[in-house]
């Protein structure tokens, strides 16, 4: 009878991968209610941001009259996320979505269709951000001439900049944009709580210039000669531009990759003749070789900051971390 | 620029003189175990051993601990592992070792699958990362090897013999068994402080490379070992200069230099032959 | 239990008295592979000075009782105790000589390395060869007449010259017991006359030799006693005498052929080859 013991048990395989099979597949069609169905339910409106940076703005530009939720979980970086289909689930339950564009985060609108959601529930926040140029920051541009390489694709890196840096955020200019199109997009959706939201508004916008002003200040008492820092990630670009820090980059041919004696030896150069103190790492770049090339060059490498996602308290909020960025950074010039 | 300035010229980074020194002691030991390895006809278990490594670095590295700990308690347990199975087993030598190379690695790209994070310190075990090696590094790196080649020249005969005749040498009345764990261990913890320079994947070439290379230019094993060990350590320097020169990895220019020379050598010694013939 | 021909063949066929004690004292022991014993219950006596060949048919177990003497097996039962000790407690100074093909003949490795080998024992971990292990390398390679040749790689010498680089790694090593499995077999009639000197050189020194071999002209001819092994002894004395027809008979068993005056043919097997052994009988 041991025929009879093996079949009945495939059978209850069978049944329970047949059920299995059946739930997920009612989970994936639930219906999501649209935005003009929870205006009614109000208090049930929901933000979510993609990254935790965009979360705060949010939070910055609503108050609390809002829920807000993020997706990409604290200490995980942006660039190599790869969202699964729980974070799809996640996305259906939001009235809006709130993402960067420009290249950073683009895998969230390859999460709608699994939602049910569509473009008109998303907020783009550097979308059109600036017609004038402005706001435009092209890599590759403050780079040694010998180099004059473009970024290329990284592998495995969802980023894609393809020319514009996207950390418009970085600059407190652009993080005002920001929470400017946030607190309109919502009121315009909630017109009974557009008066909250507008005096929250004016509270975030009153920081950000408070913020802004208390670094413009820090970074201006720096001798100009001394204000230089060597970065690979162009993500400080509008950082470096909004408080005059001189970026003395150094192409790396494909970041992420061991980087060659002379793309190393090249770097020190640059460092020594540029007489960086500052050394902005990424997450790509080997950290190890970092370390020994500030070690030659009696530069500080700056590990954690925050360009992408904030991190523990105090920098869990996009204003700490932009304090904490500045002091460490102040710190590092010499 | 004349060649004594494009031989200075490096040397004036530190970076590059600790690659220099780290490599060149990394060549030494991979040629002279690798000697060992190729009379034992298992080169195929310096790639083993170098991918059973990745598993434990991944974990040390999940677990907050010393990654080459890691890396040498994963490639040490392989190595032994690969002894014990096969006198156990009964399966040739190369099925056990495929086996284990295979799992082995597995398991450490799903465990590294499961760091949301990129990690771009783990990429370079892949690779390695010798400019990036620092002076504490370095000074460990050179008491290992130091460690590793006195303990080859205090029991190299009797590892010969071990290997040659197992046989005749338990018939000597020497620990064969134990001798070939040693043997197993040794390979290990040159692959393991090997890694730094020029990564797992490219190990295996450090070790097979220059003892067949020798293996073509000499008869004797004596001869062999110094051959390779020479061979070795130029290889390392040539390497590092070239990838200076030419903007390349430093790791495959290296395993470049070692491959290019062994088919030289090839080329000119089956022309000898058959001259001579 | 030994079993024996007709009392009256093997009357005052005792071991040939040498001076000295006993080199290798067997007791009962059964060996063999997997679930096959080779060897059944042997009991046996070499003396200290004895040239001794143990012949017959293959699958009889004479390699595996040389390894079994060598400490290269494990016997499943009985003990065997060699110059007075456990097997193994005096390995150093038992020397065993392979059937050469268990070796990688294309490693670059030279006839005097090989021969040095057998001095690792006696020079130990940690030591370092001195002129005493040079000289006794030197002298054992031209006894065997390889001094010439002391530079070659192995691989480019022929099947007798191969053979004689073991026995001198044996010579080298000095010791007071020689195991040698097929010394004669498979080379050719000048190597086997070199090696055939040596050996005899050696029991008159004193030292004990044992080799197998199923050339049992040989084994009649240059071998003091023989020892008849077919998975048990058969008999065990000097050569002239233990050599009859029905010892024989009991070895090969229907290997014989009868021939018309009264003589016997020994038919060699015919899944045994020259110079092509397995790994076991």
């Amino acid at each position: 009878m041991r025929l009879g013991i093996k079949r009945s048990v495939w059978t209850a395989v069978g049944a329970a991968l047949a059920s299995l099979v059946l739930v997920a597949g009612c989970n994936g069609s639930a219906a999501s209610p649209s935005p003009s169905e929870s205006s009614e339910a109000a208090a049930d409106y929901t933000v979510i941001a993609t990254t935790s940076v965009f979360a705060d703005l949010a939070q910055l530009a609503l108050g609390n009259n809002v829920t807000i939720e993020t997706i990409v979980p604290a200490g995980v970086d942006v660039h190599t996320f790869e969202p699964s289909p729980a974070d799809a689930q996640k996305l259906a339950g939001a009235d809006l979505i709130v993402m960067n564009g420009l290249g950073l985060d683009e895998w969230a609108l390859s999460l709608l269709e699994a939602a049910g959601k569509s473009e008109e529930d998303v907020l783009e926040l550097a979308e059109g951000i600036d017609e004038s140029n402005a706001w435009v920051y092209l890599e590759g541009e403050e780079h040694d001439e010998e180099e004059g390489e473009e970024h290329s694709e990284e592998e495995g890196e969802e980023h894609g900049h393809g020319g514009t840096d996207p950390h418009i955020w970085l600059d407190p200019k652009g993080a005002a944009i920001y929470v400017n199109r946030i607190a309109a997009r919502v009121a315009a959706e909630l017109p009974e709580r557009a008066a909250a939201i507008e005096s929250a508004r004016d509270a975030g916008l009153a920081e950000i210039a408070a913020l802004d002003e208390e670094l413009r200040v820090g970074f201006a008492a720096i001798d100009a000669s001394t204000r230089k820092i060597v970065t690979f990630h162009d993500a400080f670009g509008y950082f470096a531009r909004a408080y005059e820090i001189e970026i003395v980059g150094v192409a790396v041919e494909a970041p992420g990759q061991e980087p060659s004696a002379k793309e190393i030896a090249a770097l020190i150069d640059a460092i020594k003749a540029a007489g960086v103190t500052s050394v902005f790492s990424e997450a790509q770049f080997p950290s190890k070789v970092l370390d020994q090339v500030a070690a030659e060059t009696g530069a500080t490498v700056l590990e954690n900051l925050y360009s992408d996602a904030l991190g523990d308290a105090p920098a869990n909020s996009y204003l700490g971390a932009m304090r904490a960025n500045a002091s460490a950074i102040l710190a590092s010039f010499k | 620029m004349n060649p004594i300035d494009l031989l200075l010229e490096p040397l004036a980074y530190d970076f590059f003189v600790r690659a220099l020194v780290a490599s060149a002691l990394v060549g030494v030991a991979c040629a002279v175990v690798g000697s060992f390895v190729v009379l034992k006809g298992m080169s195929f278990i310096g790639d083993a051993v170098s991918h059973a490594a990745f598993p434990g670095i991944v974990l040390a590295y999940m677990l907050g601990l010393p990654i080459i700990l890691g890396g040498a308690v994963a490639a040490i347990g392989t190595a032994l592992g690969i002894g014990v199975l096969t006198r156990r087993s009964g399966l040739r030598a190369d099925s056990i070792i495929g086996v284990l190379f295979a799992g082995m690695f597995a398991l450490g790209v799903a465990l590294f699958s499961s760091i949301p994070n990129y990690v771009g310190d783990l990429f370079s075990f892949l690779f390695g990362d010798v400019l990036g090696i620092s002076v504490s590094d370095m000074v460990a790196l050179i008491v290992l090897v130091v460690a590793l080649l006195l303990v080859i020249r205090a029991l190299w005969k009797e590892l010969l013999f071990a290997t040659f005749d197992p046989l005749g040498a338990g018939a000597a009345g020497l620990p064969v068994r134990r001798l070939d764990d040693l043997l197993l261990i040794l390979i290990a913890v040159t692959i393991v402080i090997s890694l730094q320079a020029v990564g797992i994947v490219l190990v295996v070439a450090m070790i097979t490379t220059p003892a067949a290379t020798a293996q073509l230019l000499v008869k004797r094993f004596g001869q062999m070992i110094g051959v390779a060990a020479l061979i070795g350590v130029t290889a390392a320097v040539a390497g590092l200069y070239l990838s200076y020169a030419l903007d390349l990895a430093s790791g495959a220019a290296i395993v470049l230099f070692e491959t290019a020379l062994f088919l030289v050598v090839l080329l000119v010694t089956s022309l000898r032959g058959r001259r001579t013939a | 239990m030994n079993e024996r021909v007709a009392p009256s063949v093997l009357e005052g066929r005792t071991p040939s008295s040498h001076p000295g004690g006993r080199a290798v004292t067997i007791s009962n022991i059964t060996a063999g592979y997997g679930e096959r014993a080779a060897i059944s219950d042997i009991t046996l006596e070499l003396a200290q000075g004895s040239l001794t060949a143990i012949f017959g048919p293959n699958g009889g177990g004479k390699s595996t009782l040389l390894k079994c003497i060598a400490g290269l097996m494990r016997p499943w039962a009985g003990t065997i105790e060699v110059l007075g000790a456990p097997v193994g407690v005096h390995a150093a100074r038992v020397a065993y000589v392979p059937q050469a093909e268990q070796v990688d003949w294309s490693f670059p490795i030279a006839v005097d390395e090989v021969v040095a080998m057998g001095r690792t024992p006696r020079i130990g971990p940690l030591g370092r060869a001195g002129a005493a292990d040079r000289a006794a390398v030197a002298e054992a390679l031209e006894r065997v007449d390889m001094a010439d040749l002391a530079s070659r790689q192995i691989g480019e010498l022929s099947g007798g010259q191969r053979r004689r680089v073991f026995i001198a790694r044996a010579l080298a090593a000095d010791p007071e017991i020689y195991l040698l499995d097929e010394p004669v077999t498979g080379v050719d009639p000048v190597t086997q006359e070199k090696i055939m000197n040596i050996l005899d050189a050696e029991a008159a020194r004193g030292r004990t030799v044992v080799a197998t071999t199923h050339d049992l002209a040989c084994a009649a001819q240059r071998f003091h006693d023989v020892v008849a092994l077919a998975g048990r002894v058969v008999a065990h004395g000097p050569a002239q005498l233990v050599l009859d027809r029905e010892v024989l008979e009991k070895t090969y068993g229907g290997h014989l052929v009868p021939l018309a005056d009264g003589g016997v043919v020994l038919l060699d097997d015919p899944h045994h080859s020259h110079g092509s052994h397995e790994g076991h009988e």
